[in-house]
């Protein structure tokens, strides 16, 4: 069984590596970038089935590339990471059409999990 | 009292002379003076004058006593005194003449006395010649029939035969007069001192003569008797004899109180220097000139004397119109001095306050930036290393999970880190609320109302319109700190159980209003607002809106903050 490619985006590289790490576990992760500029020029290229993309980032959020992709006939579907625990960011995710929503300090625990909830088919909403 | 004069009725001299006695006597009533003049006129009746005189009088004033008689001239004196003891019997004398009495005439009978003038001929040329010095010749007219004239004349001048050439005009008649008139010119003078002719059907008085060489003459004309002045001729030495003839008369009412006539002095009255303002001025001569005591004539008023009030009135209306005039331009300048003050320190005044506008800007802005700089560097590092530092934790706890005493050490770090996770979460959130910059105003402002809910237990809600335009930074901010800074007023000192955040959009006008049901304040009073108003104030100030604030005690208090989207900035994304 092949494995699943996933696109992990975080502008703090200690956060990155330790997101790529985790994910490469379980998962095929195709691209990292540390803004959403640079994942969204990442996702046109690589086409992962799923983006984890930190919530705020500088250049470009997370939210806005996710809105971006959302357009996309073949958007991945999308994780965000965040420090933020409000339900404003919960609901503006949700907007975007993410699939999942994991609280960075919670990492060790919920990613994995989230992420393959999140590749199930039919896409499971936030 | 009777007057004997020697000349005729119509005679000038006469007249005058008659007229000043006249009025002497009225003025004593007390005395009850009869005056009569009578006229001997021998000059022009030289045979028969004085035999029909007394024959007239001695009719006339039969079976009245004659007090006094009066003569006026040596010629009358002398047939005064002929009839006295027939005609006026024990009457005194009181005479007016030249010629100086005999000496025992003063004492005979009733006596005499009067007035002794002199002719003056001498004094008169003295003055001309001093008026004219470049005078060379002299030209005397001095010619009546029974009169003393040109003896007189030559006598009296006979001092100045040495000093100037003079000439004694003989004329047969007028016309030979003018005629020799006409004739003189160059430097010279005329001193007329008397020229009468009885020609038949051409009978002319001296005062008529006078005038005739006064208006023909081309030199200046002097003459010794005031009668003559007043036709060209310019003046003389003289008495006047309205004056003389009022002393005679004065001395005649003592002597009707019963002084007697010898005890009484004659009289010598000083000459005058008398002039004709006219001829003064026809002939160039300097006023100053003049001796000091002289008697002017005709002297016309001089511009000076005849407008002097009206020059003074309309030199004081000018100055004073000089005055107002430039007192209204000093005024003016003043005001306008004033008003360029003024311009200038409202300008000075703009200038500052742009300058403090400015300046609180820049601090808003400054302090933003850098709230905002932190709460990033906050976010973007410390929050990620605290997240990075709970995992490594959590993953001890599994690890050592089992291990008494570590795990519960553990769990206690893993606490721990999660509070300080927390801790600056809200410290960023509060230096700047990344939501705002994130996810907009309205998720912001959702964001404030359910914090301060759950901080303050206050039952907090906000109302907005579903489309809510995208909003510059700048004023996403402003309006995000406003309610911020009311809320948090609420929650100090309202003592509200609600308050009510409200966005509202209309014609480009972003109303932001937080309302509580709290106490209130008076807006009036000098504590009202602190600088929590005064900042929310100038924030909105800076963005050009206007913030009100609606308080009173017991009612709650609104604040509104009303803005202008930029025209930049779409009504309706």
């Amino acid at each position: 069984v092949s494995r699943r490619r996933i696109l992990v985006a975080d502008d703090h590289l200690p956060m990155l590596r330790y997101a790529r790490d985790l994910l490469a576990s379980e998962f095929d992760v195709v691209a990292t970038a540390c803004n959403g500029k640079a994942a969204l020029e990442a996702a046109a290229t690589c086409h992962p089935e799923l983006a984890v993309l930190d919530i705020s980032m500088p250049e470009m959020s997370g939210l806005a590339a996710a809105a971006c992709m959302a357009d996309w006939p073949d958007c991945p579907r999308v994780v965000f990471l965040s420090v933020h625990d409000d339900p404003e960011f919960v609901d503006a995710a949700r907007r975007v059409g993410a699939a999942g929503y994991v609280l960075k300090r919670s990492m060790a625990v919920d990613l994995l999990p989230t992420v393959r909830r999140a590749l199930l088919d039919p896409q499971p909403v936030l | 009292v009777v007057a004997v004069h020697w000349s005729t009725e119509d005679f000038p001299g006469t007249a005058a002379a008659n007229d000043s006695m006249r009025m002497v006597f009225r003025s004593r009533p007390d005395l009850g003076v009869e005056y009569f003049a009578e006229y001997l006129e021998s000059d022009r009746f030289p045979g028969s004058a004085k035999a029909a005189l007394r024959d007239y009088i001695r009719h006339k004033y039969r079976g009245r006593r004659i007090d006094l008689v009066l003569a006026i001239t040596g010629v009358a004196l002398e047939f005064v005194l002929e009839e006295r003891d027939e005609l006026f019997p024990g009457a005194p004398v009181v005479y007016h003449g030249f010629d100086e009495p005999a000496p025992g005439v003063r004492v005979a009978g009733a006596g005499v006395t009067g007035i002794l003038n002199s002719a003056g001929i001498s004094e008169t040329l003295e003055l001309a010649l001093k008026l004219h010095p470049s005078t060379q010749r002299v030209y005397v007219i001095a010619q009546a029939a029974g009169h003393p004239a040109m003896p007189s004349a030559r006598m009296a001048l006979q001092p100045y035969e040495s000093q100037v050439d003079l000439h004694y005009v003989i004329a047969p008649s007028v016309r030979d007069l003018m005629q020799a008139i006409d004739s003189i010119s160059g430097p010279a003078l005329i001193l007329y001192v008397r020229y009468s002719s009885e020609q038949p059907g051409q009978v002319l008085f001296p005062t008529d003569v006078a005038r005739r060489v006064g208006e023909a003459a081309r030199v200046p004309v002097y003459t010794i008797h005031d009668a003559f002045l007043g036709s060209g001729i310019v003046g003389g030495t003289m008495h006047e004899t309205r004056q003389t003839a009022a002393r005679a008369a004065a001395i005649a009412c003592q002597i009707l109180e019963g002084r007697r006539a010898q005890d009484i002095p004659m009289e010598y009255p000083a000459l005058l220097p008398i002039f004709d303002w006219r001829q003064v001025r026809r002939w160039g001569i300097d006023p100053a000139s003049l001796p000091a005591d002289s008697k002017i004539l005709s002297r016309e008023p001089t511009f000076w004397e005849l407008y002097r009030w009206y020059i003074v009135g309309a030199v004081g209306v000018i100055v004073l119109q000089a005055l107002l005039i430039v007192g209204l331009l000093a005024q003016r300048a003043r005001r306008r001095r004033a008003e360029a003050e003024v311009t200038k320190s409202e300008a000075a005044l703009r200038t500052s306050y742009e300058r403090i506008r400015q300046l609180a800007r820049q601090l808003i802005s400054t302090r933003e930036g850098e709230r905002s700089r932190i709460a990033r560097e906050l976010h973007d590092n410390l929050s990620q290393q605290m997240a990075l530092l709970s995992i490594d934790v959590d993953q001890l706890g599994r690890e050592v999970e089992g291990l008494d005493p570590a795990t519960a050490r553990v769990r206690a770090l893993a606490a721990r880190a999660g509070e300080i996770a927390s801790d600056i979460h809200d410290l960023s959130h509060e230096l700047h609320p990344a939501k705002l910059e994130m996810l907009g105003l309205v998720p912001a402002l959702h964001g404030l109302c359910r914090e301060t809910s759950a901080a303050a237990g206050l039952d907090v809600a906000l109302h907005h319109e579903s489309a809510t335009p995208h909003l510059s930074s700048d004023l996403a901010l402003c309006l995000f700190r406003i309610a911020q800074e009311a809320l948090h007023n609420v929650v100090r000192h309202s003592g509200a159980t609600r308050a009510d955040v409200r966005l509202s959009l209309e014609c480009r006008t972003l109303t932001l209003s937080v309302a509580d049901d709290g106490v209130g304040f008076d807006p009036a009073s000098p504590q009202a607002g602190g600088i929590g108003l005064l900042s929310m104030r100038e924030r909105v100030h800076l963005l050009g809106g206007d913030l009100d604030v609606r308080s009173a005690p017991g009612a709650g208090t609104t604040v509104t903050a009303r803005l202008q989207l930029a025209l930049a900035e779409p009504a309706n994304s």
